[in-house]
């Protein structure tokens, strides 16, 4: 047994954000939650004080000279979190603002003493703290006092056993070269990006003493519900998947399109992402909805997720059956500055929800046009995360992605995404006699043998249907360019 | 929204009821200073005074000898002047005046902050006063 001091831990339960604190706050810690104007501070303050107070655990929020409190007041009250009863009994609400007027901050001190012995808090806030900065005096003077106000505050709350949190509207770098930060056991940074239109807010642990938190920024979004924070980790795949090479009809599942399992040796391995490369027309959608289909028939449910500018199951009557029939969930964003956490996010609970084992993401090339310019950027790391969280997850995955029609090119490897695939089927059209003539080929199945034929195929009402034998269309060999050109 | 309009409405009769001051009379500003006692530290001094300020605003088409200095930033100075304007009309007068600003003040602060907490608040206030009403009363 160690002799150690154990750190309580306090779950916040805001959504993401115990994932990066590393499972929650520290007791007693002495933490500043710094950003700009609007940067969602107050809104996440109120939504730990709410989570995490209660009768044995009680609750003063002191307004200084930010944000009036009446307002505060009102426009908290709208979200879903802020639950009347526990204000009066396990929260109060105390404004500061006339002491810090009257007095110096020995007399703010004494005041916040005052409350804390009186109602025994264990959860203290103060916003905004810089209100509070912003009244020390010019000259070394007046920061020597800030500081030792700061320290004073610091110690008294820890030795009062309460943890606390000054609320401030610091920029990252006014934060970090502030004298709060040498007492500040941590540091929580709330931002908003915008590149073109779009803002993507972001948080970032700076720093959070004893406890291992996630480095980096990670996306959050606030709705009627309060703050709901994306924390960019990996999940691991499930060890039930099948090991690589497997045969077993246990280990694959069927496409929907019975030639191209006998192509794939015996069908899909379960828990792969086939990528379908093609060009429009080609019958991506078609294929993928005899994959959902082919699952429901198995009595499997499946969640597809379109990005295209209407649902498909408008004009697919297939798939409004299977949507309608309850055995498919269509997960659709009308956002335009989408981070890709969200939409993992929005994917994961609608797997859970139906506890779906197939989902179809159509399409990869339109993706892009709903993510925020910032995650736009790097489509190839958006499509890594969806695909990992989706293997993660233990489904098998169809995605599509639709090529230029270059007809002599089977663009496989577009944009790198290819390369993060298990599988990749390519579809493509060749003009011959007059008219346009689709194959398809298997390209790669990791760990398992494939078939290597290109082979024709038609659409009809009832999905893709491929031929038995290789196309004699394409001879397929290579010439040298001729020297003379 | 009636219900609770209807509760906020009781609460303030019954907050007018129990106040009494040394000479044995009705004090109509102790409601207010219990108000103020816990709307105060919630909202500060200054939400109040200027809660109060509109308050009076509205209520001077109906009672003109209401109107007050608006610039006052301490409720002690409110409720002074406010306790001499009251004392200026005969008792029924005041009475009536009184409990329409105490709803208008509390309307105000509903449409602000909503009924649910506005209720709350006048419930604080009351416990407060019956406690200590009952406590004079077993001395």
């Amino acid at each position: 047994m160690s002799d150690k001091v154990t750190l309580g831990t306090l779950a916040t339960t805001v959504p993401g954000l115990d994932v990066l604190l590393g499972g929650g706050l520290s007791e007693f810690s002495f933490n500043l939650i710094a950003g700009a104007p609007g940067s969602g501070k107050t809104t996440l303050a109120h939504q730990i004080m709410f989570s995490l107070a209660g009768p044995q655990r009680k609750a003063l929020f002191f307004t200084v000279l930010g944000e009036p409190p009446l307002k505060m007041l009102r426009y908290q009250q709208q979200y879903s979190f802020y639950d009347l009863d526990k204000v009066g009994n396990s929260i109060r609400y105390v404004n500061l603002g006339e002491d810090l007027r009257m007095g110096n901050f020995s007399g703010v001190l004494d005041r916040i003493m005052r409350e804390v012995e009186a109602f025994s808090p264990s959860l203290v806030f103060v916003d905004s703290f810089r209100s509070v900065v912003q009244t020390a005096k010019d000259g070394n003077e007046g920061i020597a006092d800030l500081q030792h106000f700061i320290q004073e505050l610091g110690t008294r709350m820890t030795s009062w056993e309460a943890t606390t949190f000054l609320i401030g509207e610091y920029t990252q770098v006014e934060a970090e070269a502030n004298p709060i930060m040498t007492v500040a056991d941590g540091l929580l940074y709330l931002s908003q990006y915008q590149e073109r239109d779009s803002v993507v807010r972001k948080i970032r642990i700076v720093k959070m003493r004893g406890r291992e938190h996630l480095s980096g920024s990670h996306a959050f979004r606030i709705s009627g519900d309060g703050v709901r924070i994306y924390p960019r980790v990996l999940p691991r795949v499930p060890e039930m998947l099948p090991k690589g090479g497997s045969t077993e009809a246990s280990s694959r599942i069927a496409t929907g399109t019975p030639q191209l399992d006998e192509m794939l040796n015996g069908g899909l391995p379960r828990g792969h992402a086939l990528l379908v490369t093609g060009p429009s027309g080609s019958g991506k959608t078609v294929f993928s909805t005899g994959f959902l289909a082919e699952g429901s028939s198995r009595g499997e449910k499946g969640v597809v997720v379109f990005f295209e500018k209407t649902t498909p199951s408008v004009r697919n009557r297939k798939l409004s059956e299977l949507v309608e029939s309850g055995d498919v969930c269509i997960v659709e964003s009308r956002l335009l500055d989408l981070a890709v956490e969200e939409l993992i996010d929005d994917l994961v609970k609608a797997v859970q929800r139906t506890g779906a084992t197939r989902v179809v993401l159509d399409s990869l090339s339109e993706f892009g046009l709903y993510l925020a310019p910032e995650c736009r950027a790097d489509i190839r790391d958006a499509v890594f995360r969806v695909f990992s969280t989706l293997a993660g997850l233990g489904v098998s995955v169809v995605a599509t992605i639709g090529l230029e029609d270059r007809v002599m090119q089977a663009d496989a490897s577009r944009a790198g995404i290819a390369f993060l695939a298990d599988a990749v089927v390519a579809m493509r059209a060749v003009e011959t006699e007059g008219r346009l003539v689709r194959l398809i080929s298997v390209v790669k199945v990791r760990g398992s043998a494939h078939s290597a034929d290109l082979r024709e195929y038609v659409i009809t009402d009832d999905g893709i249907e491929i031929d038995d034998r290789p196309t004699g269309l394409l001879p397929g060999w290579l010439s040298p360019r001729d020297p003379g050109r | 929204m009636d219900k609770n309009h209807d509760k906020r409405q009781q609460l303030i009769f019954d907050l007018l009821r129990p106040g009494r001051d040394a000479a044995g009379g009705i004090d109509p500003v102790r409601p207010w200073k219990r108000l103020a006692a816990h709307l105060n530290p919630l909202i500060g001094e200054t939400g109040f005074t200027a809660l109060y300020g509109r308050a009076i605003r509205l209520m001077q088409s109906h009672y003109p000898w209401l109107a007050g200095e608006q610039s006052m930033r301490s409720t002690d100075s409110l409720f002074t002047n406010l306790a001499s304007q009251l004392s200026s009309v005969n008792a029924t007068l005041a009475a009536e005046a009184n409990l329409a600003l105490l709803d208008t003040f509390s309307k105000l602060l509903s449409g602000l902050i909503g009924e649910a907490l506005t209720i709350r608040l006048l419930n604080s206030a009351w416990d407060d006063a019956s406690h200590q009403g009952n406590a004079k009363e077993q001395k």
